[in-house]
C-alpha cells in the first residue's frame, strides 16, 4: 500500500531524472521560481476547521476502503489490485498524458500559422469526442472477441459504429479547417 | 533536475489549466462520485441487507433509475476525470517533489484517489460489458474503491478547500473580459512557472515550448470544458438508451439494445447455462409453498387455475440495463395465505445452481400486490430462458433477485 501511496512522487522523479539525464553537467543550477504553496492564504477559523472534519473523516472512509478489500477480497488478490492502482497510473502519467501534450503542441502549431484559432478549438473538441467515444468503445470489442454470454449481450457491430463515430470526426474536422483556410484567405 | 522539473511545468502550461477550471470540473466530478456511490449503497444493501433494513417498494421503478443513473452517471464521468487530471498535470513535476511528511501524505492521498478513480470507472464500464480482465473480484473490490474514493475526495477537498473557496463563484475568478484573474501565492499553483534561462538540451527544449504559439485565453478555456460537455453528452447519448426508451435510437455502444431478447427482453443467465433446460420443460413440474405449519404444491395447471393478475414492471440488471414487460401469474401474496403465511419474509429457491439460486424476499415485497408468481411475459407462456414454467416479479428489484425457474417459497 505504501508503494502506491509513495508512487505518483516516485514518478514524478523518475520522469526528472530521465530529463535530467539530458542536461549537460558543466551547465551550473539556475534558481527555479519557487511554486507557491497554498499555506499562504490566510485561512478562515470555519475554513480550518471544515479542514480538519474533511480529512479525518475522509482518512477514515479510506481506512473503511481498505478494511473492505481485506475482509471482502482474499490475500492472494491484494496484489493484483496494487499492480491495477499502480497501472492506472502510469497508463495516465506515462502515455496518455504525454500523448495529449505533444498532440496539443502539433495543433497549437497550426493554430499559429494556417488556421485561426476558432478552427483549432472546433478540431481539438470533437478529437476529444472520438477518443472518448475509442475508449468507450474498447471494452465492447474485446467483450466480442471473446465471445459474448448470450445473443441479447453486445448487439451490435461496435467497430462499425466506432468507425461511423471517427468519421463523422473526420468530416467536421475537414469542415473546420476548411473554413478556417477560408476565413484565413479572406481576411488576409 | 530541478530545471527539468520547471521544463516539465512550462510545457504543461495552459491558459486552460487555471485554479478556476480544477474547480469547476473538481465539484462535477464530487457530485458525479457523490451520485454513484449513493446508488451503489442502496444497489449494494439491496442485494445484501444490513438486520433491519427495510427497502420501499414503491415507485416500481425506483431501481431501474437508481442502478440506470449509476452507470450512465459512472461512464460519463470517464471524460469529466480526464479533464481534471489534464487540468492539473503540471503539479505532478512540482519541484522538489515532497517537502514534508504533511507534503508526502497529500501526495499519497492524491495518487490514492487518482488511481482509485482511474481504476472503478475502468472496471465498472467494463463489467457492464461482461469483460473481466482483472484478477480480483469485481464486486467486493468495486466496493471498497467506492469508499476509497469518497475517503479521498474528503481529505483531498479538506486539503484544498482555501483554493476551492477562493475559485468557487464566477465572479470574482473573471475580469469584466471574461478572462481568467491572475493566480495570487497560495491561490492554486498551476501558473506557468518563471523562466530559467538553462542551456544545453533542457534550454533548447525550453525555448521550443516557449516560441509556441499560445490560443487565446478564453477561448482556450471554453474549449476544454465543451470537449468535455459533448464528450460527455456523445457517451450517454450513445449509451442510457438500452434503458431509456426515448434515446433507444441513438444506442450505439452499450451492451444491450432495448426489447432485445426472447420475448422482447435480454437475458442475462440463459437455461442453458443454469443447467435446468430439462427440469424447466418437465411435465410434472410443481411449486412448493411452504408456510410454518403446512405446505402446498401446486402444477402449472393448478397455478392457471388461480386468479391472474397482470403487472408491468422492469427487469432492471446491476449492469444498468434495463426494460419494461407486461407479466401475468399469481400474487405471492396470496400464495402464502393458502398455507396461513401472509406477511411473512420469503425464501425463494430456483432450480438453477450456483450464485442466486435461493433469494431472500422480505415482507414488505412479499405483500405487495405487484409481486408475482409469473407464468407469462409479453402475452406468451415464459420462455425457459425467462425462467419458465414459473419466476418471481417484484417492483423496485434489482435483476438478480427476480429468481427464475422456481422450485420452492418457503415463509420463514
Amino acid at each position: 500500500m505504501t508503494a502506491v501511496r509513495v508512487l505518483l512522487g516516485a514518478w514524478a522523479a523518475v520522469v526528472g531524472l530521465l530529463r535530467g539525464a539530458a542536461t549537460p553537467a558543466a551547465v551550473p543550477p539556475v534558481p527555479v521560481a519557487e511554486v507557491p504553496v497554498a499555506a499562504a492564504a490566510p485561512v478562515s477559523g470555519a475554513v480550518r476547521v471544515a479542514r480538519a472534519v474533511l480529512v479525518a473523516v475522509g482518512a477514515l472512509l479510506i481506512g473503511v476502503g481498505f478494511g473492505l478489500v481485506a475482509a471482502g477480497v482474499p490475500a492472494g488478490q491484494w496484489p493484483g489490485i496494487a499492480l491495477w492502482l499502480a497501472g492506472a497510473l502510469v497508463l495516465h502519467d506515462a502515455v496518455l498524458a504525454p500523448l495529449l501534450l505533444v498532440g496539443n503542441r502539433l495543433l497549437r502549431r497550426a493554430g499559429g500559422g494556417a488556421l485561426p484559432w476558432g478552427a483549432v478549438a472546433v478540431v481539438q473538441a470533437v478529437l476529444v469526442v472520438g477518443g472518448v467515444l475509442t475508449l468507450l468503445a474498447f471494452p465492447a470489442l474485446r467483450a466480442q472477441a471473446i465471445g459474448a454470454r448470450n445473443p441479447s449481450v453486445l448487439p451490435f457491430d461496435y467497430g462499425a459504429h466506432l468507425a461511423a463515430a471517427w468519421a463523422l470526426v473526420g468530416l467536421v474536422v475537414v469542415g473546420a479547417v476548411v473554413a478556417g483556410r477560408v476565413r484565413r484567405a479572406r481576411s488576409a | 533536475m530541478s530545471s527539468a522539473f520547471g521544463t516539465a511545468r512550462r510545457a504543461f502550461a495552459s491558459p486552460a489549466r487555471h485554479p478556476r477550471t480544477a474547480v469547476v470540473l473538481g465539484r462535477l466530478l464530487a457530485l458525479g462520485f457523490l451520485v454513484c456511490m449513493l446508488t451503489g449503497l442502496y444497489s449494494h444493501f439491496i442485494q445484501d441487507p444490513l438486520p433491519g433494513m427495510v427497502f420501499p417498494t414503491r415507485p416500481a421503478w425506483l431501481y431501474r433509475v437508481s442502478q440506470g443513473v449509476h452507470v450512465a452517471v459512472g461512464t460519463a464521468l470517464i471524460p469529466v476525470l480526464l479533464a481534471k487530471l489534464w487540468t492539473v498535470q503540471p503539479l505532478l513535476f512540482q519541484w522538489p517533489p515532497v517537502r514534508t511528511l504533511r507534503g508526502l501524505l497529500e501526495r499519497g492521498s492524491i495518487a490514492l484517489l487518482v488511481a482509485a478513480s482511474l481504476v472503478e470507472l475502468a472496471i465498472g464500464l467494463a463489467n457492464t460489458f461482461q469483460w473481466y480482465p482483472w484478477p480480483f473480484r469485481f464486486r467486493e473490490t468495486h466496493f471498497a474503491l467506492a469508499w476509497t474514493i469518497i475517503g479521498a475526495l474528503a481529505v483531498h477537498i479538506g486539503v484544498k478547500l482555501p483554493v476551492i473557496v477562493r475559485w468557487w463563484r464566477r465572479r470574482g475568478s473573471v475580469d469584466a473580459e471574461g478572462r481568467l484573474l491572475p493566480v495570487g501565492p497560495g491561490e492554486g499553483e498551476l501558473s506557468r512557472p518563471e523562466r530559467t534561462r538553462a542551456r544545453g538540451l533542457t534550454g533548447a527544449l525550453q525555448r521550443r515550448i516557449d516560441a509556441a504559439p499560445q490560443p487565446p485565453e478564453v477561448l482556450s478555456r471554453r474549449t476544454l470544458l465543451v470537449a468535455t460537455g459533448a464528450a460527455a453528452a456523445a457517451v450517454t447519448a450513445t449509451t442510457v438508451g438500452q434503458s431509456l426508451p426515448p434515446l433507444a435510437p441513438l444506442n450505439a455502444f452499450a451492451p444491450r439494445a432495448l426489447r432485445y431478447g426472447p420475448q422482447g427482453l435480454p437475458v442475462n443467465r440463459t437455461a442453458a447455462e443454469a443447467g435446468v433446460v430439462r427440469l424447466a420443460r418437465d411435465a410434472g413440474w410443481t411449486l412448493t409453498v411452504a408456510g410454518p405449519d403446512r405446505f402446498a404444491a401446486f402444477p402449472l395447471d393448478a397455478l392457471r387455475a388461480l386468479p391472474q393478475t397482470e403487472v408491468e414492471l422492469p427487469i432492471a440488471c446491476v449492469e444498468g440495463w434495463s426494460t419494461n414487460a407486461r407479466w401475468k401469474g399469481v400474487r405471492v401474496r396470496d400464495l402464502m395465505a393458502v398455507v396461513g403465511a401472509e406477511g411473512r419474509e420469503v425464501v425463494v429457491r430456483s432450480f438453477a445452481k450456483g450464485a442466486y439460486s435461493t433469494t431472500l424476499l422480505p415482507p414488505e415485497f412479499a405483500l405487495d400486490p405487484l409481486t408475482l408468481v409469473a407464468l407469462e411475459l409479453n402475452g406468451e407462456a415464459l420462455h425457459v430462458d425467462h425462467g419458465a414454467p414459473a419466476r418471481l416479479i417484484a417492483p423496485a428489484r434489482p435483476g438478480v433477485l427476480q429468481t427464475k425457474w422456481l422450485r420452492a417459497l418457503e415463509a420463514r
